[in-house]
């Protein structure tokens, strides 16, 4: 399991280098320098938080590691890709309380499921931080045209009430019942996501695209949750959709800081 | 053991005087560099008190709890500035490389006496990776900072995910120097190697901010 997880790491460093590579070169193309800088040293973060797992792996393997200094990596990457985002503000944006407190209130739940699972309270709390603050800077920065898809909000947020529902019940409960709602959790939880991809690679081919970064953004982000949610081999599937959705971030990410380039 | 109060004052005096003598930049850097010394010495105490408090052993510590005291402590005193003094963007970047060679002189010092100084090749390595590595991760975060405060977008997640940074990129340095061989040699290049790479940056594109 190890090697496996360590391939999939060097596989995920290698995309994040390029990723690094090619948006290091927008930071002085673009139109939006806050974002490209931010989003260059998110990944930057996520580089270092990939190094530092692979070499603890390697170098201490199954030794006690009583801080996981990778996770801050990680909170790193939410963080400055959200500040990053703040420079969206500007455009015709916004959301409503209601899904502003959803998005809240569904990253708590989460947290609190993490913190049971691991019972690491501290780094849990933290990671729960990161991440709301990053889904709540995506909902506050998503254009009203194009996001939400009316209809599919509220099924979304349907699907992923009962997504937390079915793990919570799972955690609780251990039948054969409760054992198959887990599994019909995760795949509702990469119908999801399978949606978000789908909805940004259209808007990306109609060239709408604030909402295409804005899916795609949504899109890792579900996919964080889904990845901190599956155990085994479920955790490296999520690991792989998470590695192939970074290249579609840098694309909606490049189209929306050169939009305004007429070079 | 070392008494590294007593090598701080021996350090610090004649620099402290020569704050006086000293304007405008020269003694804005030479202030920050005393502070960073100083910063060393309590994340010093604060380490051993954490090493104590949380059973870890002194390798747990050194690899997994100084780097986020370090860092910490290095923000506080480039946070305080920004705030306090709203300086200009290479006013800052100058204070924040300031506290990291501060920083790094004084644990060097500290380092040498308890260690020796027989190799010079040694000395070399460490001078050019561990003291290199403090005034990386310091110009990370300033050049974060900087970059927030141009664009009115100073906020505390913004500067949590730049210390963050700066925290990673130390505990991995510490993390590929804490074993011996191939790793430590990745790990001894690697401050220099990014100090190269932060220098293109900082060369074009700071300048204009």
């Amino acid at each position: 399991m190890t090697v496996v997880n360590n391939v999939f790491s060097i596989f995920q460093i290698l995309v994040v280098v390029v990723v690094i590579f090619l948006s290091a070169r927008l930071v002085t193309r673009g139109n939006n320098v806050l974002l490209t800088v931010f989003f260059t040293f998110a990944f930057v973060s996520l580089l270092l938080s990939d190094l530092y797992w692979l070499t603890f792996d390697t170098l201490r393997y199954g030794m006690r590691m009583p801080i996981a200094a990778n996770e801050i990596g990680e909170w790193a990457f939410f963080l400055l890709l959200a500040t990053g985002l703040s420079s969206l503000k500007k455009e015709k944006a916004g959301a409503s309380v209601p899904e502003m407190l959803y998005v809240i209130l569904f990253t708590a739940v989460n947290t609190a499921l993490w913190i049971i699972w691991s019972g690491e309270w501290l780094q849990d709390i933290m990671t729960g931080f990161a991440v709301g603050v990053l889904a709540v800077s995506i909902v506050r920065t998503a254009p009203k045209e194009g996001i939400p898809e009316r209809p599919a909000g509220p099924v979304i947020a349907a699907v992923s009430t009962l997504v937390i529902a079915f793990q919570a019940l799972s955690t609780y409960i251990g039948n054969p019942l409760t054992r198959v709602l887990e599994y019909v959790s995760y795949a509702l939880m990469y119908l999801v996501l399978i949606y978000f991809v789908y909805m940004t690679v259209r808007r990306y081919r109609e060239n709408k695209n604030p909402a295409a970064f804005t899916f795609s953004l949504i899109a890792f982000v579900w996919n964080v949750f889904t990845m901190y949610m599956s155990p085994g081999v479920v955790y490296f599937v999520s690991l792989i959709t998470l590695t192939l959705i970074l290249p579609l971030l840098y694309l909606t990410f490049r189209r929306e800081v050169m939009k305004n380039d007429l070079c | 053991m070392i008494y590294a109060e007593n090598i701080l004052i021996c350090i610090a005096v004649p620099l402290f005087v020569s704050v006086f003598f000293l304007k405008k930049s020269a003694r804005r850097f030479v202030t920050a560099f005393l502070i960073g010394m100083v910063i060393c010495l309590i994340a010093a105490y604060i380490g051993g008190f954490m090493e104590y408090v949380s059973k870890m052993t002194a390798d747990e510590t050194a690899v997994f709890l100084s780097p986020i005291i370090e860092e910490i402590m290095k923000l506080l005193p480039i946070l305080f500035y920004l705030v306090m003094f709203i300086p200009e963007s290479g006013d800052l970047m100058l204070f924040s490389v300031g506290i990291g060679a501060g920083f790094a002189t004084f644990e060097n010092c500290c380092y040498i006496l308890s260690s020796g100084a027989g190799s010079l090749l040694y000395i070399l390595i460490r001078g050019l990776a561990v003291g290199v590595m403090h005034i990386v991760c310091t110009l990370m975060l300033s050049l974060a900072l900087v970059l927030l405060k141009k664009f009115k977008a100073l906020s505390f997640s913004g500067i949590v995910g730049a210390l963050s940074l700066s925290m990673i990129f130390h505990a991995l340095y510490n993390l590929l120097v804490s074993e011996s061989g191939v790793s430590s040699y990745i790990g001894y290049a690697m401050p220099l190697l990014s100090a190269a790479v932060l220098f293109i940056p900082y060369r074009r594109f700071v300048k204009k901010l």
